[in-house]
């Protein structure tokens, strides 16, 4: 990198700590520090929203995936504006009807105090430790590319966050995030607009939009599941894909992708924590539906991005065996430079038939059933080179027992690009906005993390009649240690430690549990106390019995937790008598 | 801080206009991208 590049990145660093830093002062009390004073616009709030979801692993690994598999990630998105609406009609006006600081104080005034500690913990669990992959996911791109230590890369993340977060609260969390954001559509757009110049002034639109279609990159909305059978199989077995692992299709976008929202959304506190800082429950409602206009097509856009990085690589014959520094540094050593030389031998081969190839069929204008078959042979030939190369070499990401392989070099692929391709001041930005993923999405989980610890446990449990001040100061406290686990989480990550990793993935699987408890709760007015309580336990045991057992996607691991919730808390409902809630804490009744 | 009934629901034509807009991005990714499709065969 140049001293100029250099320039501009350190400058955006410094204006965001800057400005998250300059609203301490706004902070009297847990109401400002968490909730903004309830004063902040929709428009900001809701681009904070986005600028959390966009983390820098959707900047960097998203591009990858439209590069290696096209356009098909945008299938994750489908449901999303669907669940915006329901959140707005249904859970908003539960969650403003009070002036709560967090989710999961509905649950104590719906069910009692231990379905809310157990809702808060839940939240707790899931999110510290996927903090820690959202720090260290892209450390490990930066610094590779950068060329500085990853421990660098990671204090750099974590302890610029930590600091103004601490400092400036939820304020700080949002309006960095706006700035962030800002940063990340301007160097999106701008890497996009130079590769659109480069590939449309190489094959014309009509050549892009045939080459990426023959190559399968533009399988956006897929209709039919691609698997076969309508049970799922056993968790292991060898049995052909079923509906319920066919990743992405049409109907697990919309229907599994809308719990997953549903719950994302309207019950992690790491998002309805900037829904809690609008004036009035309609600029909340604005907030989340600018999310609903806009998420798709920036996704697409992302993806695009990757596409079209695919098609300049695909039209220029010039692509890396492997993308990552650290893998193609192990692959070059003496050992296996004759394997390598092997690869290195067939991949040029490839991707020389693969560009001629293309070249045929765009000069056919997509006619030609030879020129089709030549260049879809050529487009298979090159994966499976790379594929077999990343296999034997990749060792970055996944763990030590079972490397990621490509799908690991995959996250190096826009990065590459970026370092080999922007003039200075554009890989300044580019880079800044990188950091600035990372960087939005840490802070928001940061404030909301200490919120839920404060306000849910410290706050209801400890010490209900602390005063503002001593409120306050517990909360940046509270912020600045889980800053410091967050940090220290992506430090132990480095090591590979496969162990944090499944309780990461553990962590994950209670999100349709915590969406299944506010969905009890608001439909199911007769369900009481002990429904709440054993409900949640029947949502995470549905979960885990159904990853345990069955191979089912990801994605409908959402809609498990939320009926085991309906089906354990409905059958309890039945035989609970029905009595009254005890008071709630005096701190909390605002 | 708004409480119950303080002001009226957005009108339902906002809600109407997502989920428009949300199946008009939907059909006409579909029916753009199924003009180029050509699957790739199986095998290497």
């Amino acid at each position: 990198m140049t001293p100029l590049a250099w320039a501009v990145f350190a400058a955006f660093l410094a204006w965001v700590v800057w400005d998250g830093l300059k609203r301490s002062s706004s902070s009297a009390n847990l109401e400002d520090y968490y909730a903004g004073g309830r004063s902040i616009p929709w428009w900001a709030a809701g681009l904070s929203v986005m600028a959390t979801q966009a983390s820098a692993i959707t900047v960097i690994g998203t591009t990858g995936q439209g590069h290696e598999g096209g356009l098909g990630f945008i299938h994750t998105y489908f449901g999303l504006p669907f669940a915006v609406i329901l959140l707005c009609i249904f859970l908003i006006p539960v969650y403003r009807a009070q002036p709560i600081l967090t989710a999961y104080e509905y649950l104590e005034r719906r069910f009692g105090p231990e379905t809310r500690a157990l809702g808060s913990f839940i939240f707790l669990l899931s999110r510290c430790l996927a903090l820690g992959v959202v720090i260290n996911a892209p450390a490990i791109v930066l610094s590779a590319m950068l060329g500085f230590p990853l421990y660098a890369s990671i204090l750099a993340v974590g302890g610029l966050t930590t600091l103004y977060t601490v400092f400036g609260g939820v304020s700080a969390v949002v309006w960095t995030d706006v700035k962030q954001m800002s940063v990340i559509l301007v160097g999106l757009l701008v890497c996009f607009g130079m590769l659109a110049w480069d590939v449309f002034g190489e094959l014309g639109l009509q050549g892009a939009l045939e080459a990426a279609g023959a190559a399968g990159k533009l399988d956006a909305v897929e209709l039919v599941p691609a698997g076969e059978g309508w049970w799922p199989a056993a968790a292991g077995s060898d049995a052909p894909k079923t509906f319920w692992d066919d990743k992405y299709n049409l109907w697990s976008g919309l229907f599994g992708g809308l719990f997953l929202m549903l719950s994302y959304f309207g019950c992690d506190q790491s998002q309805v924590q900037r829904i809690l800082t609008n004036p009035t429950a309609n600029e909340s409602r604005r907030a989340l539906l600018l999310s609903g206009f806009v998420k798709i097509p920036m996704q697409l856009g992302v993806l695009a991005v990757g596409v079209l990085l695919w098609l300049s690589h695909a039209a220029s014959g010039d692509e890396p065996l492997l993308y990552s520094p650290a893998d193609l540094q192990r692959a070059e050593a003496p050992e296996n430079s004759a394997e390598l030389a092997r690869f290195e031998s067939e991949y040029r081969a490839a991707l020389d038939e693969r560009r001629d190839a293309l070249k045929a069929w765009v000069a056919v204008d997509g006619e030609g059933g030879a020129e089709l078959a030549r260049f879809q042979a050529a487009v298979r030939e090159a994966v499976a080179v790379r594929t077999a190369a990343a296999k034997r070499f990749s060792r970055e990401f996944g763990t030590a027992a079972e490397p990621a392989g490509k799908k690991g070099d995959t996250n190096y692929v826009f990065p590459h690009w970026l370092m080999n391709n922007l003039p200075p001041l554009l890989l300044g930005l580019v880079l800044a906005a990188i950091f600035a993923a990372a960087m939005s999405s840490v802070d928001s989980v940061l404030n909301s993390l200490s919120a839920a610890t404060v306000v849910d446990f410290w706050r209801r449990f400890l010490s209900p009649g602390a005063s503002d001040r001593e409120q306050l100061v517990v909360g940046r406290v509270m912020t600045f240690v889980w800053g410091i686990v967050a940090t220290a989480t992506a430090l132990v990550l480095v090591s590979g430690s496969s162990i944090i990793e499944q309780v990461n993935k553990v962590g994950s699987f209670f999100y349709g549990t915590l969406l299944g408890m506010f969905v009890l709760g608001i439909f199911v007015p007769r369900a009481g106390r002990l429904a709440g309580f054993l409900g949640t336990l029947g949502g995470i045991a549905a979960v885990l019995a159904v990853h345990l057992t069955l191979r089912v996607e990801f994605l409908w691991y959402n809609l498990v937790g939320l009926l085991g919730v309906l089906l354990v808390g409905g059958i309890v409902t039945l035989f609970e008598p029905r009595r009254p809630l005890p008071e709630t804490a005096p701190a909390d009744a605002v | 801080m708004n409480q119950p009934g303080s002001e009226p629901d957005l009108p339902p034509r906002i809600y109407l206009a997502v989920a428009v807009f949300a199946v008009v991005v939907l059909v006409g990714l579909y029916v753009f991208t199924s003009l180029y499709q050509i699957p790739l065969p199986e095998g290497r």
